[in-house]
């Protein structure tokens, strides 16, 4: 984990903070973009490392970290460490996000789930897996609207094999509830291996990495 | 364009039947895509191909991104590997759809090229984002500044491994800044342990 930051006559200097690997169980391999909290700790996913099964996760099932900044020395305390049940999401490699209760949520590469991690007392948190139907392969992570709605993409999977776009609705009585709004057939776009944005009006827009009218991937854009 | 709007004449039949039909029929509302612009499969395409990362808006509704492949960097090498990528814009028109403007072409070598993450804007306009090739293969950070006339100025502010042998190595994440201006990330690759 590096930071730029922007000396004082310009330019900017690099300083690694930390470094991954010194133990397997501590996650190798943070492929997703960090995500800060309003005490300036980072929280991240390592799609490799953690538990291992050769079978389930040859390498290693994925962790969920949190790096914190104690008078300039960052250290890793692991929150979650995927299982090898083979029911767990695993290796995740997309960016992670919170609620407004202080949960993290996230979305799995193998596996196709959204994982919600809750916050226990004593620094222990809790797994509840959500499967995203129909969906193989998510390395979206996920966003958020206001109404707490989670919205993220899978890049295999669907009627056409060509991945779909996913809301998951807070259900009543706990869970959620998926509605899939967009299946991609290869004409509309194909594989989509990023995260979504919204515009101002509420409006979702992503990119597929294939397909589209030229074969060389799309924008797209999903009016509600 | 790729119209999936649940029929409008079967929605308004659903509410001609029953009121619950009707707020039924609204909730089934299938949504509406709408494909903005299709990059071209070619490797040498001049609009790049194979968006791999999450797009962003400006304040005035125009979208930036990268392609992992495609462009004109103009090397050999970025020929040979399927294109080297690019840093696209894309501006909506007065009269409907899109335009795209490339801000940059990777080049290949100190350039950078073959981006996977996307961008992030610091509070002054400018562009920050990494890709994973560069110096020794290693992945850069990158800054675009837009200058008069619509053009944007491209530089690289770091080269990964240049502190050899505990440097990070390859950036396949976005960058996130922090309230003070300092850019964070993390690196697949490299540090004290390699991972």
């Amino acid at each position: 984990m590096f930071e730029l930051s922007l000396e004082a006559g310009g330019g900017w200097t690099e300083e690694v903070l930390y470094s991954f690997g010194s133990s397997f169980d501590n996650g190798w391999f943070p492929e997703a973009p960090l995500t800060l909290d309003s005490a300036g700790n980072l929280y991240g996913a390592a799609s490799s490392g953690g538990d291992y099964d050769s079978n389930v996760c040859p390498f290693g099932c994925g962790v969920v970290f949190e790096l914190v900044n104690t008078d300039g020395a960052w250290n890793e305390n692991v929150l979650y460490r995927f299982s090898t049940s083979g029911t767990d999401c695993v290796q995740p490699n997309g960016g992670l996000i919170f609620d407004l209760a202080g949960d993290l949520y996230g979305t799995s590469f193998y596996g196709a789930g959204m994982f919600d991690l809750t916050p226990q007392a004593g620094g222990v948190w809790t797994e509840t897996v959500t499967d995203i139907s129909g969906g193989e392969y998510s390395a979206s992570g996920l966003i958020r609207d206001a109404s707490g709605n989670l919205y993220g993409t899978t890049s295999s999977g669907g009627n056409h094999n060509n991945g779909i776009v996913f809301e998951l609705s807070p259900a009543t009585g706990g869970g959620f509830t998926q509605r899939t709004l967009l299946e991609f057939n290869g004409r509309n776009g194909a594989d989509p291996s990023a995260g979504l944005t919204f515009d101002s009006s509420g409006n979702l827009y992503g990119t597929t990495y294939g397909g589209g009218a030229e074969g060389g991937g799309t924008v797209f854009e999903i009016t509600p | 364009m790729q119209d999936q709007t649940f029929p409008s004449s079967l929605k308004m039949l659903l509410c001609i039947l029953t009121a619950t039909a009707c707020l039924v029929g609204l909730r089934a509302t299938a949504q509406t895509e709408t494909v903005l612009y299709s990059f071209n499969r070619s490797n040498t395409a001049q609009g790049g191909k194979s968006p791999d990362a999450q797009i962003i808006f400006d304040s005035s509704g125009n979208i930036y991104g990268t392609t992992s492949f495609g462009g004109n960097g103009g090397s050999t090498a970025c020929a040979r590997d399927g294109g080297c990528g690019t840093i696209f814009e894309l501006v909506p028109q007065a009269g409907g759809g899109w335009t795209e403007k490339v801000l940059h072409n990777f080049g290949h070598a100190q350039d950078g090229h073959n981006p996977a993450a996307g961008l992030v804007f610091d509070n002054a306009g400018n562009l920050y984002g990494t890709a994973n090739g560069g110096k020794d293969y290693c992945g850069i950070v990158f800054e675009l500044s837009p200058e008069a006339g619509g053009k944007w100025d491209y530089s690289v502010i770091y080269s990964f491994c240049s502190q050899s042998p505990n440097d990070g190595d390859l950036p396949y994440g976005s960058l996130i800044f922090d309230s003070a201006g300092n850019l964070y990330g993390a690196t697949a690759e490299g540090g004290l342990y390699g991972t």
